[in-house]
């Protein structure tokens, strides 16, 4: 189950805290950083010629003797992309990255639709595999769990193709959530940066099982990878997983920095850790 | 410091072990496989990627530095490293020099020049002594088949170099258990660092061990080894020319070349005194083997009894071992001095052998009247307490003490009902049928008897070191044993073997190193006594002989005496010693018992060992080894390199 009554409970109280810093551009339900015409006051500033009439602050203008144009902030429909990597290394955990990853989307996409944005799930790979329909509203969990539950692991990684396809089927802008180990040779910080550009709210969500961060293995290993099937023989010594956790390091370190230099967000989830500490900082826009 | 030797070269095997220790290194395990969401991050850490080959790319680890480091150590503390310097360190030094005969042999200084082992000994010894540290004692020994202080322990370099003069080749074989021996004795109540520096050549006659108390033993060894022709055995004998029908001496010589070509040689003996060698002949020595030679010649009737000698030609590495010594032995004709009152059966007997010169003698002259030395004394009824000549046969001798054997009162017709057949005496006879109308009973002590009446004795054995003596307790005329042929093969029994006795020379073949042992008319209590380096000395004899203390010069010695009679008799010695004259090389054979030992070929300080030090490095390191494999793996974490990542950072 992606979701269970309490984890609900919880992911309830925190949607109220999601903002998006997306410009879809288009009407909505979400109150928009930006100046509109929602009923919700953002400020005032001084009348200029050729400005509504009807937005004029008389009473302010009836005390000061200054025309006062009041401001208000727009109302913006956004849709929450749930990039889902799906690719064979997300097998790995207990329970899987995959299964971690998609609970993670779920949680997302709940405090998306509750929050009344649309949610859309895709699914990557080696390129995007399964792309949903944008649907709104509570009465969409039911179908965002169910395009979530059918994500099966395939294939290997190219994250960096994935996240141009989305750029380019999103007409408008919006929350862009990728939820992947970031296990991917090729570069991906281009991709991730000119989404950002078009004008998407990037947050990294990067799921690793125990095993990766805290490796434990002692002796003489032939190491398959997941997705290559390659083999790479290696005698894990101290040395040997000193080295490996540097470049793990690097990984992070670099996912933060591509965070920071997008804005947007960085979340780090282990697989055997509880997923509401995760959530909370997603929600709270943290660079983990 | 000459640098390093190693004692134990053969330590050195072991870093063998070195190429089957990397081999396990460069092999492939066994690799578990392992499904990991990408080796990607893992470039990093792995170690060769060449899975299709066997081997692998060697990679330095530390265990294997670890083991390799162990295995070098290990191998070296076998090997037994030791510095070798020109200190000789120890607080008391006890220098045993061999001074055996083959200490003799002809040796060749480091610069070339000829010189003999013993030289080069004495000098190493004098650089030992040199080489003392200050304050270090030491005391001198020579040891050959006995042992001598040179010099008792002193520190004064000096004196002990000065008693080193006195050093010199013994002719005897060496042994020198008893010289080191000594030296472990004295230096064994000491305090401080003690060792046994041993310097001899190898040629060493025994072949047990030399035991050092748990004392450090340095062997030096002298002089290279050489090929050598010696002597190993001779003899002398009387002999009758076939041809002519008379008498000859017959010197019987064994030859062994211990080189490893044959040689040609000549061996030829020679009469003391005389100038020109007595008989020669040429032979040719095969390599490793011993080579039979009979020189034979007819002597001139002054020559019986004087010196012989037989040398080898031309001389080689070892001069002792080409000479040995004998002496001509007396001519065929045995000497007998018969004394009887009346008729005798014996004296027909006797007088029958045309090889017997017989004295005929009344009872009462015999011990009054000058018998041949080496003479076989038949005496008839009489027993004089100083009985002369060599060997002797008593027949019916009167009641009382006769040369040790009781003599009992008469007894009728007693009946013979053993005898000892096994003794050579009665060699090829039976008393069976023989019959005695009386006798007188002897009582001889231990084994004596030799023919039994029942519990009586009728002959006894009263034979002395030297001298057989034959006692009859019956007159021969009493019986009917002279009508049997056993009475005549009796006779010619104790004749040949007097004559036996008598061509072995006095005393016998004696050899160097041991007490010379000169036999005497009964009555003579001192003798004078000269040889080759033994100036004329008096030397005090009793019961018929005379005992040189140990002689250590081979060659022929002369003993004379004027009381009661004037006599005088020869005697020689020869070293011929198949050990003594094998001076190739052999090694010494030491009992450590917890010293250490160790041989070299120079005085030096071969006990500066650091195998010990070795061996601990190398337990350390293994010790090290096992911690480094079985320690716990220090815990790493994406923290703790995020966060040594930072602190690098920062720094």
């Amino acid at each position: 189950m992606l979701l269970d009554a309490s984890f609900a409970r919880e992911l309830e109280a925190l949607r109220r805290r999601l903002h998006v810093r997306a410009r879809s551009g288009g009407g909505g339900d979400r109150m928009s950083r930006r100046r509109g015409s929602s009923a919700e006051f953002l400020e005032h500033r001084a009348y200029a010629p050729g400005d509504d009439l009807r937005r004029i602050d008389w009473l302010a203008f009836a005390r000061t003797g200054e025309p006062v144009f009041k401001l208000f902030r727009a109302e913006e429909d956004v849709v929450v992309r749930l990039v889902v990597d799906a690719s064979l290394s997300l097998e790995a955990g207990e329970p899987s990255k995959l299964e971690i990853a998609k609970r993670m989307a779920a949680a997302i996409g709940y405090m998306a639709l509750a929050g009344s944005e649309r949610a859309q799930v895709l699914s990557a790979s080696e390129g995007l595999t399964f792309v949903s329909e944008p649907s709104r509203g509570r009465a969409a969990l039911p179908k965002l769990l169910r395009e979530l539950d059918r994500i099966e692991p395939r294939g290997g990684t190219d994250l960096s193709r994935a996240i141009e396809q989305v750029t380019l089927r999103s007409p408008r802008p919006g929350m862009l959530v990728v939820v992947s180990d970031f296990m991917d040779s090729g570069p991906f910080d281009a991709a991730i940066t000119r989404a950002s550009a078009a004008g998407h709210d990037v947050t990294l969500v990067q799921v690793l099982s125990r095993d990766e961060v805290e490796p434990r293995y002692d002796g003489d290993y032939a190491l398959v990878d997941a997705e290559s099937g390659a083999a790479v023989e290696v005698t894990m010594d101290a040395s040997a997983i000193e080295a490996y956790l540097e470049r793990l390091n690097q990984l992070v370190l670099g996912l933060r920095a591509l965070a920071k230099k997008v804005r947007g967000g960085y979340v780090r989830v282990i697989t055997d850790e509880p997923l509401l500490p995760p959530v909370r900082r997603f929600v709270g826009r943290v660079v983990d | 410091m000459h640098g390093v030797e190693f004692l134990n070269p053969k330590g050195l095997w072991l870093l063998t072990a070195i190429v089957p220790l990397v081999v396990l290194y460069i092999l492939k395990v066994k690799r578990q496989r392992l499904r990991v969401p990408s080796t990607w991050l893992w470039a990093e850490a792995r170690r060769d990627l060449l899975a299709k080959h066997p081997f692998k790319k060697l990679v330095p680890e530390l265990p294997l530095w670890l083991q390799l480091l162990a295995l070098i150590g290990l191998s070296l503390a076998l090997a037994r490293p030791a510095l070798r310097g020109n200190k000789l360190t120890g607080d008391h030094i006890a220098i045993v020099i061999d001074t055996s005969a083959s200490m003799g042999a002809a040796a060749k200084t480091p610069d070339g020049q000829p010189t003999t082992r013993m030289a080069l000994a004495i000098e190493a010894a004098r650089h030992a002594l040199q080489s003392m540290d200050t304050g270090a004692d030491a005391i001198v020994i020579e040891g050959a088949r006995e042992a001598r202080i040179v010099s008792p322990l002193d520190r004064d370099v000096r004196r002990l170099e000065t008693s080193l003069k006195t050093v010199a080749v013994r002719e005897v074989e060496g042994d020198l258990s008893a010289a080191v021996g000594l030296a472990a004795d004295r230096l064994r109540s000491l305090g401080g660092k003690r060792r046994v520096l041993l310097i001899t050549d190898g040629a060493l006659a025994s072949d047990a061990p030399l035991a050092t108390a748990g004392l450090d033993l340095q062997v030096v060894t002298v002089g290279e080894p050489e090929d050598n022709v010696g002597i190993v055995r001779v003899d002398v004998r009387a002999g009758v020319d076939p041809v002519t029908h008379r008498d000859q001496v017959q010197a019987f010589g064994m030859l062994r070349n211990y080189g490893t070509a044959a040689r040609d040689a000549y061996v030829t003996v020679t009469v003391e005194g005389k100038k020109d060698p007595a008989a020669s002949r040429r032979l040719l020595l095969p390599p490793g083997e011993k080579t039979a030679v009979v020189l034979a010649f007819e002597p001139s009737p002054l020559e019986y009894g004087k010196g012989l000698v037989m040398q080898v030609s031309p001389g080689d590495a070892l001069p002792l071992d080409d000479v040995a010594y004998g002496r001509v032995p007396q001519g065929r004709k045995m000497p007998v001095a018969h004394a009887a009152a009346g008729y005798s059966w014996i004296g027909r007997a006797l007088d029958a052998d045309p090889d017997l010169d017989v004295q005929k003698l009344t009872p009462s002259q015999l011990g009054t009247v000058n018998v041949d030395p080496d003479a076989l004394v038949v005496a008839e009824g009489v027993c004089p307490e100083n009985m002369p000549g060599l060997d002797v046969l008593v027949v019916n001798p009167p009641s009382g003490d006769c040369m040790g054997v009781d003599v009992g009162g008469p007894v009728d017709q007693p009946q013979i009902t053993s005898w000892e057949q096994g003794d050579p005496r009665f060699r090829f006879l039976t008393f069976d049928g023989v019959h005695l109308s009386k006798a007188t009973p002897l009582k001889a002590p231990g084994n004596a008897s030799l023919l039994r009446a029942g519990t009586i004795t009728l002959i006894a054995d009263a034979s002395t070191p030297g001298r057989t003596a034959t006692i009859l307790g019956y007159d021969v005329g009493e019986t009917d044993w002279p009508l049997k042929a056993s009475f005549v093969l009796f006779i010619r029994n104790v004749v040949e073997m007097a004559r036996l006795h008598r061509s072995q020379g006095t005393t016998g073949p004696a050899r160097t190193g041991e007490p010379l042992r000169i036999a005497l008319p009964k009555d003579v209590t001192s003798v004078k006594v000269d040889g080759p380096g033994m100036p004329e000395h008096e030397v005090a004899a009793k019961g018929g002989f005379a005992i040189v203390p140990a002689i250590d010069r081979a060659g022929i010695y002369r003993a004379r005496w004027t009381t009661p009679r004037y006599g005088n008799a020869v005697v020689v010695a020869n070293l011929t010693s198949e050990r003594e004259s094998d001076i190739r090389s052999k090694p010494v054979l030491i009992d450590q018992n917890g010293g250490v030992a160790a041989t070299t070929t120079r005085v030096a300080d071969a006990h500066h060992e650091w195998g010990l030090w070795l061996a601990l490095a190398a337990a350390a390191l293994i010790a090290f080894d096992v911690f480094w494999m079985t320690r716990k793996r220090r815990e790493v974490t994406l923290e703790s390199v995020a966060a040594k990542a930072r602190g690098g950072g920062a720094a």
